[in-house]
């Protein structure tokens, strides 16, 4: 969902940069490893979720882009629906009384 | 939809792996360098800034690994690359690889043969519509019924949604429509009611069948249904055969129809090639029993209606039963019991079940000693690859992946091994089936593997590839990258119990088994030779002709038997020729009530019912059977003459209550007829090899006829030639007249040596198979304990050990392993009598040729095994065998 996300704020962009972005973001909370970073791409582009082309960077390097698809917009959707209502839960479980 | 998109996208993967292989590669190196660049804009060297990158990444290889195992199935990748690598392995040692496919090839194809005889004739179903509504009705002691029960149990039943009757019936058929033209051919075939065709939901292949309205007055529905193979083979196939006159028994009979192909009814071993009413059996026999109650000689088998159990059928029945046993005398404690069909109800099925399953057994374990073997083998090949298993685990190969890997190869081997196993016994089989037993009845066995026997094969490839690959794969899991690293192995392996020291002494163990069982079991066929059969069947050919099939009558017929006795008994060579109603041991055997002479109630329980012939004379002295006391039966033992008998020494013993019985009378029949013992002979065997002594009576030919005959001669000729004379002597005497079963005596009563040869073959080939492998598995074992203690080894000779503590410090160990083993293997074996004994006849595991032998062969096996390493142990020499590793 994070990458997801990412994608939508970030339109295509490489792995690298996807995970500096979510570092970022959570304002360095969320580390995320390679371990998994790539593994995840990985299945999100068996699943067709996201696609990726090969582009040249800023610095004239040459990277694999992932942008998301209609059906990765999809699934974003229908994961953020359900963060949504996992917090909630939780939310309402923790709240003082 | 979506699926389909993945599926494309994997399928895509799969054809440009590379590629993507490639993609990946760059993919990190780009973030590496990525990451490397952030680090030295925090501050950090190039270098330090490029290890830092690294350790944050991690372990690149399985990061890749994970990737690309998202992409594909993971077991369908991993399996694919499992299996290049088991096949690389399998070629870089094709001396291994032999011996591990051929050892399964042998255990997988001799449980492929074993069960599809299983299969065959035990477990498939017959070809007919809803085989597991119909059952067979088996009568108290017997398979038969009288046929008048037959029609109160046909009539009263609620539970059959129809019942029939049929019986096995020889028939002398010709082609030709008017008598006279033609040579008439014994045939065999069937006399069905009615209603057969119909219970047993059979389509004709052309014609029609005959119904229950065509089978209701005797001899008054002369119609025949041939076999699929007899219209191809007699009528050249033509369809023009419906509606067609054939002659039965010299009489016309009208073809209806043709069965389909493949149809034999409902016994499995036997093919008959003709149908006839049964409403016809007195023209066809020659004599009715259709409406008598005392004799017994109709199967009859039925559909169960749906929804009902054989169990409540077989109730039904029973109370009909009882009420039949009140009304008539000749039935009393009758029990009926329903039984699968196909072995003449469960006379043959229950010893068939009892001596397959047996075989079964055996072959089970054959193929678990080549499991055993190849467990051990195989985990000494692990145990000498564990260095480079442990390099694997080091560089971030899953132990998991690993074991799997070793799996995989052993399920390949087992695969190959039974794909091999598997050919080689369709092969056999096929010969199998095509095997006519030289006998004079239509006997075949289609063993066929159909898909039971695949899937059995399959499976079996499978649990032994897991079972023999599991103690690698278990050993594998175990890996310490650590110690096994350091080259330390083989300072541990040399005391502790590892999985191998179990392995063997269970595979010797089971290897004596089956070595003392194929022993046993040859010795029990050699015995069985041996046993006093009461005649000599060496030296004695035959031939049979039925003059009642031929159209005879009885005087006609008592001239014609004396006439071609004659003629035989003047053939050059010939010392004796005779002739009789059947030869003991032969299928056709039949027997009759006796009583007492001073019986006066003459109720079955009072009866004995001792096998019964009709013998020329001569017959004794031809046939070389001893007589004990009196006289044989002499030309002057005519119908003018009182009744006279010759019969055997428990007929004497039971029924006159002496030995010295000539002289004596006893009844027979219905009770009012007497006959004098004018001889008794020594006791043979009559129906099996494995009966109790039993009462025969021989009555003579001249008092009582039989138009069915075996005309026997005694010679030294040889019996081949001797037996086409006889056979051109006859049809001298009548050019028409059908002759079958012509051949020497031993094989005419080859049937009753048939489950023995079997079993001694089966058994025979097993004990081989289990030697071969207790050599390769005895033999695997040492030379790797000399390969794997070469150090230990040379280093004992360098300071000066003697061959033979070298030795036995080699083999100590695994000498006392086997001999553990086999003494376990014998103890079974021993204990394995009642298995044995329902397998072969004559069978005694406690034999003490048996035991001596087995343990011999196990003790040379041993040796011969461990000859080869032993020698290379004693060759080492201590200055290589320190300097390698």
């Amino acid at each position: 969902m994070l990458i997801l996300r990412s994608l939508t704020r970030l339109g295509p962009m490489h792995g690298y940069g996807i995970a500096q972005h979510i570092q970022q973001m959570s304002r360095e909370v969320l580390q995320v490893e390679e371990g998994s970073l790539y593994p995840a791409l990985q299945r999100m582009l068996v699943k067709g979720w996201i696609a990726g082309e090969w582009r040249q960077t800023e610095n004239n390097r040459r990277a694999r882009y992932y942008r998301l698809t209609a059906a990765g917009k999809k699934q974003l959707g229908v994961e953020m629906a359900e963060f949504e209502r996992v917090v909630r839960a939780i939310t309402n479980v923790i709240q003082p009384a | 939809m979506e699926w389909l998109g993945e599926l494309w996208r994997r399928m895509m993967f799969l054809f440009r792996r590379r590629q993507f292989e490639a993609g990946l590669e760059e993919e990190l190196r780009f973030h590496l360098e990525m990451k490397q660049a952030e680090h030295v804009k925090d501050g950090m060297l190039p270098e330090e800034a490029r290890t830092a990158a690294l350790r944050q990444v991690g372990n690149a290889t399985s990061l890749k690994e994970r990737s690309r195992q998202m992409w594909i199935w993971g077991w369908f990748e991993a399996g694919a690359q499992d299996t290049r690598h088991a096949f690389r392995l399998i070629r870089r040692s094709p001396g291994f690889t032999l011996v591990a496919v051929v050892s399964l090839a042998l255990g997988i194809g001799a449980n492929t043969i074993v069960f599809s005889v299983l299969n065959a004739l035990v477990l498939k179903t017959l070809p007919i519509a809803e085989p597991e509504r119909v059952y067979f009705v088996n009568n108290s002691g017997g398979p038969s019924q009288s046929f008048p029960n037959y029609r109160d149990l046909r009539d009263r039943n609620s539970t059959f949604e129809s019942l029939f009757a049929y019986r096995i019936a020889p028939m002398s058929l010709s082609e030709a429509s008017s008598s006279g033209d033609g040579h008439a051919e014994r045939v065999w075939g069937y006399l069905v009611t009615g209603n057969y065709f119909q219970s047993l939901g059979t389509q004709p292949a052309i014609g029609r069948f005959f119904t229950p309205a065509e089978d209701t007055q005797p001899n008054a529905s002369p119609f025949a249904v041939l076999s699929y193979a007899c219209w191809q083979n007699r009528f050249a196939g033509s369809p023009r055969i419906v509606g067609k006159e054939i002659r039965i028994n010299d009489a016309k009979y009208t073809v209806l129809g043709v069965a389909p192909r493949g149809f034999h009814g409902t016994e499995s071993f036997y093919w008959p090639e003709i149908w006839v009413p049964m409403m016809m059996q007195p023209q066809i026999e020659g004599h009715s029993w259709l409406d008598s109650r005392d004799t017994f000689n109709a199967w009859v088998a039925g559909r169960l209606k749906p929804g009902i159990s054989s169990a409540q059928a077989e109730a039904n029945l029973n109370s009909i039963a009882a009420e039949i046993a009140r009304d008539h005398s000749d039935d009393e404690g009758m029990h009926l019991t329903l039984s699968a069909p196909g072995l003449v109800g469960a006379m043959l099925r229950e010893p068939t079940r009892a001596f397959t399953g047996s075989v079964m057994f055996l072959a089970v374990l054959v193929l678990l000693a080549a499991c055993l073997n190849l467990a051990s083998l195989l985990t000494a090949r692990t145990a000498d690859r564990s260095r480079d298993l442990a390099v694997r685990v080091s560089i971030g190969a899953g132990r998991g992946r690993i074991a799997r890997q070793l799996l995989t190869e052993s399920l390949w081997l087992s695969l190959l091994g039974g794909a091999a196993g598997y050919g080689v016994a369709v092969a056999l089989l096929r010969l199998l089936t095509q095997w006519r037993a030289p006998l004079d009845f239509p006997v075949q066995f289609n063993v066929n593997p159909d898909w039971r026997v695949f899937v059995f094969a399959f499976a079996a490839a499978l649990a032994t590839g897991i079972l023999f690959g599991i103690a690698p794969a278990r050993r594998a899991w175990k890996v310490d990258p650590a110690s096994d690293l350091k080259g330390t192995i083989g300072s541990t392996s040399g005391r502790r119990w590892s999985t191998r020291d179990v392995l063997l002494p269970i595979q010797v163990a089971l290897c004596c088994l089956l070595v003392t069982s194929s022993l046993v079991a040859v010795r029990g066929l050699m015995r069985s030779f041996a046993i006093p059969l009461g005649f000599n069947p060496d030296g004695a050919t035959v031939i049979s002709y039925d003059l009642g099939l031929a159209g005879y009558s009885q005087e006609k017929g008592q001239q014609f038997q004396k006439r071609a006795a004659e003629a035989v008994a003047h053939l050059p060579g010939v010392e004796s020729a005779a002739y009789s109603s059947s030869v003991p041991l032969s299928i056709d055997q039949s027997s009759s009530a006796v009583y007492p002479e001073n019986t006066t109630d003459f109720r079955p329980k009072n009866a004995e019912h001792p096998t019964w012939y009709y013998v020329s004379p001569g017959f004794f002295r031809t046939a070389g059977t001893r007589l004990v006391a009196g006289r044989e039966f002499i030309s002057q033992d005519t119908p003018n003459h009182p009744l006279v008998a010759v019969v055997n020494q428990t007929f004497a013993r039971r029924v006159v209550g002496t030995a010295q019985a000539v002289g004596r009378r006893f009844r027979l029949g219905d009770g009012s007829e007497l006959a004098e013992i004018v001889g008794v002979v020594e006791d043979g065997k009559y129906v099996t090899l494995t009966e109790s002594p039993q009462l025969a009576c021989f009555l003579p030919m001249l008092q009582r006829y039989s138009p069915d005959v075996v005309l026997m001669a005694r010679s030294s000729r040889n019996s081949s030639e001797l037996a086409a004379e006889m056979r051109q002597a006859v049809s001298n005497l009548d050019p028409e007249l059908p002759i079958f079963g012509v051949g020497n005596l031993r094989e005419m009563i080859g049937m009753v040596f048939l489950p023995m040869h079997a079993a001694a073959i089966a058994l025979g080939a097993f004990g081989l198979l289990a030697i071969m492998l207790s050599v390769t598995g005895i033999y695997g074992l040492a030379a790797y304990t000399v390969s794997r203690r070469s150090r230990e080894i040379g280093i004992r000779m360098a300071i000066g050990a003697r061959p033979s503590q070298v030795l036995r410090l080699v083999f100590g160990r695994t000498g006392s392993l086997v001999l553990a083993g086999a003494i376990v293997g014998l103890v079974l074996g021993a204990a394995g009598a009642t298995l044995m004994a329902s397998i072969v006849y004559q069978a005694s595991s406690r034999d003490p040729l048996v035991l001596v032998t087995a343990v011999l062969s196990i003790a040379l096996v041993g040796m011969a095994a461990a000859y080869g390493p032993a020698r290379r142990a004693l060759r080492i020499d201590p200055v290589q065998a320190l300097r390698s590793d």
